[in-house]
């Protein structure tokens, strides 16, 4: 008999033998009123920014493209000679990032076409988020072949660009909007990053970077395009 | 690692004379609850919470067969391969195999003509620890790296885990850096920042080498096929973007109906683990990545593990253990666990679940020491945040330890006397009056520090002159 039949038989004899344990009582106390829909308002923009604060993320707002333009160029100048990761993103493309690196010199590279050695030395990574979560001010990649998982996740700096209006004031929220808003949740493998990577293992002291970014930058943005 | 729940009580007392481990668990525990409290003081319905995941556990318990099936046909459908398995043997049989098959043909020596073990990276799983995995592997001939922090310090240590959410919270940061010299030669350090450091360094050039990418699953969502993970690290992101293999492991209780209620558990695993509104990522793994995709696993498998589960399941007094989201919070409020840690258990879960678990998963012959070191405060099933009724749990396995172990004879004919007079008032009456008369007359008298076990911890009981029983009939006359 196969692993599964074996597993399955075992779990529907348990099931005979003591069919139903459940209380006759259900109500539990615990209802989740419809709220007003604030995806994309500034209230809800505050609180993600906020709630990513408290966890050591960083925040800026920024409206239409050429701010996003001049506040990347400050940024990048920082890692002038160095390795920055963007994936072929379009749209990475779109803001001219890719512009802005040669203009800057810093030495950009693709994960997707590059040897992970190389990238691993990246100091730095670019990448959209598809969405945000301002509840516990969490961005939410979605993974593809133009969005892959390293520009994220191998560089001690990561800086994500998110569109104002793709912040969803919870959980909850998202994930109903999520496929109206174009985002197919089952189809793709997603990461939900919240702040840097840390870690608490030693004499549970707080220490900010352990195998992923130090620091997470997220750039909040309304596009030219509307 | 080694099951040492036969020596219990050598392994209580061996923690009950180390200093060093007590002031770390109990600066560690005392660390967790306080963060704990703050975030679940935010959430006024905390406690409706509880019950409703409590419920949802409960019903897809009740159709667990029907929950997994669907979680396989959708996990399936999108690529995931499936492999049910209903033990440790047998687990760890098909995930070498997987191993095996993915890293044939690949390279096997370095330039200078030495043999390089291939390498897989792992990301904390208490399952793969229960299956005893890992050394399994390594007899294989595969080089295995715990890549979480605190699991790494305690492999390269050569201990066990002492902790679900913590493993390494027994040790303190001088523990740790002494561990380094003597493991990895570096300098002595005792900053954890430095600490972290070196172990990220050496840990980076793993990622990058290994072949396989084993991990846990913290839940797995039946309507999406979907198994994830939650970690803070990032290690567990790593180990899933960047060998083309990976393997997820799930015990059969991990599985969720909805992600409706995947974002009840979400909301209270975190803040009932670490103190944390959400953890640092939680990883999705929705399907095996495309030929397009330049990073994530090609290869995606899902092992489905029942090893002692379906044993709880069927007992009805038993069954709601395996309501448990492994927060770790019924070890930090626990008395006994705070008092020696995790090691003392003598095996993989320890605290209050785990002396729930250890007779289910072991037999209540192995075990049977387990369910008495608790002091049944009910302080685990206050904290539960999915309301398992821990301590009762713990009391019914002692009456069915009882009756099923044999105990010392001296023990029973004790317990039947007991009985007799406590049946009968009269007599009890009577013989109290024995034990009054030592404890006063002679005892006390006679007390000194160096009584055998009583005396040493405690000091002489100054009781009353006259017994209730007495005082009630001389203020109140005979009961009629
Ligand atoms: S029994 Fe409850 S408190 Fe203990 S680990 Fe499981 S879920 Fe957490």
């Amino acid at each position: 008999m196969s692993g599964r039949s074996v597993v399955l038989l075992a779990i529907q004899r348990a099931l005979q033998e003591e069919p139903n344990s459940l209380p006759k009582e259900t109500h539990t106390g615990y209802d989740r009123k419809p709220q007003p829909d604030l995806t994309g308002t500034d209230d809800i923009l505050r609180r993600f920014s906020e709630r990513l604060t408290m966890v050591g993320g960083e925040t800026h707002v920024l409206s239409g493209d050429e701010a996003v333009n001049c506040i990347l160029r400050e940024l990048i100048v920082e890692f002038k000679d160095q390795i920055v990761l963007l994936p072929a993103d379009p749209e990475l493309e779109r803001l001219g990032i890719p512009r802005l690196m040669n203009e800057v010199a810093v030495n950009r590279i693709q994960p997707e076409s590059s040897s992970l050695s190389l990238a691993a030395e990246a100091a730095m990574g670019i990448t959209t988020a598809q969405a945000g979560i301002a509840d516990t001010g969490t961005i939410v990649l979605i993974h593809s072949s133009e969005r892959g998982r390293l520009s994220a996740l191998l560089a001690p700096v990561h800086v994500a660009l998110l569109k104002k209006e793709m912040i969803f004031p919870d959980k909850i929220t998202f994930l109903a909007k999520a496929q109206q808003a174009g985002l197919d949740y089952s189809a793709t493998s997603q990461t939900w990053v919240t702040g840097p990577s840390l870690t608490a293992d030693i004499e549970k002291v707080l220490v900010r970077g352990a195998h992923g970014p130090r620091r997470v930058i997220v750039l909040i943005y309304s596009t030219d395009q509307g | 690692m080694e099951t040492t729940t036969q020596t219990l009580k050598a392994n209580i007392r061996s923690a009950l004379n180390n200093d060093r481990l007590q002031a770390a668990v109990l600066k560690a525990t005392n660390h967790s609850l306080a963060k704990r409290a703050e975030v679940v003081a935010e959430l006024p319905n905390w406690e409706a919470m509880r019950s409703e995941a409590a419920l949802r556990r409960d019903r897809t318990l009740t159709r667990l067969d029907d929950t997994l099936l669907e979680l396989e046909k959708n996990a399936t459908a999108k690529g995931i391969q499936v492999h049910w398995v209903a033990d440790g043997e047998e687990a760890n049989q098909i995930i070498g195999q997987i191993c095996r098959e993915a890293v044939s043909g690949s390279e096997t020596t370095s330039t200078k003509g030495e043999v390089v073990k291939p390498l897989i990276a792992k990301s904390k799983s208490m399952t793969t620890e229960e299956i005893g995995l890992t050394p399994f592997l390594e007899s294989l001939g595969f080089e295995v790296v715990e890549t979480d922090l605190g699991e790494y310090i305690v492999q390269i240590a050569g201990q066990a885990p002492s902790h679900i959410t913590a493993p390494a919270l027994h040790l303190s940061r001088q523990d740790v850096g002494r561990i380094f010299v003597e493991k990895l030669g570096v300098e002595y350090r005792e900053d954890p920042v430095e600490l972290i450091n070196i172990a990220r360094g050496i840990l980076r050039q793993k990622f990058l080498s290994a072949q396989v990418g084993i991990t846990g699953c913290n839940f797995a969502v039946a309507e999406t096929g979907t198994p994830l993970i939650v970690e803070n690290e990032g290690n567990g992101r790593l180990v899933s973007a960047i060998p083309r293999v990976q393997i997820a492991v799930m015990g059969i209780e991990k599985v969720v109906a909805t992600l409706d209620d995947l974002m009840l558990l979400l909301e209270l695993l975190p803040r009932s683990a670490t103190g944390q509104r959400i953890t640092g990522s939680v990883i999705f793994f929705n399907r095996p990545s495309s030929s397009r995709e330049s990073d994530g696993p090609r290869e995606l498998h899902l092992v489905i593990l029942d090893n002692g589960r379906t044993k709880a399941l069927a007992d009805p007094k038993l069954r709601a253990v395996l309501r448990c989201i492994r927060c770790g919070a019924c070890l930090n409020a626990c008395p006994i666990y705070r008092t020696t840690g995790g090691h003392a258990y003598g095996w993989t879960y320890p605290g209050p679940i785990g002396a729930v678990l250890a007779p289910v998963f072991l037999g209540l012959e192995k075990a049977k020491d387990l369910p008495f070191a608790s002091t049944l405060c009910g302080r685990c099933s206050e904290i539960c945040p999915v309301k398992i009724d821990l301590h009762h749990m713990l009391l019914h396995l002692r009456q069915e330890i009882v009756a099923a172990c044999p105990q010392p004879i001296l023990e029973k004919v004790m317990w039947q006397t007991w009985e007799t007079v406590m049946d009968h008032p009269a007599l009890n009456q009577a013989l109290a009056a024995i034990p009054r008369f030592l404890l006063h007359e002679v005892l006390r008298s006679h007390w000194s520090p160096k009584l055998p076990l009583w005396g040493r911890d405690r000091s002489s009981p100054n009781l009353a002159k006259e017994s209730f029983a007495q005082m009630f009939k001389r203020e109140f006359g005979e009961h009629k």
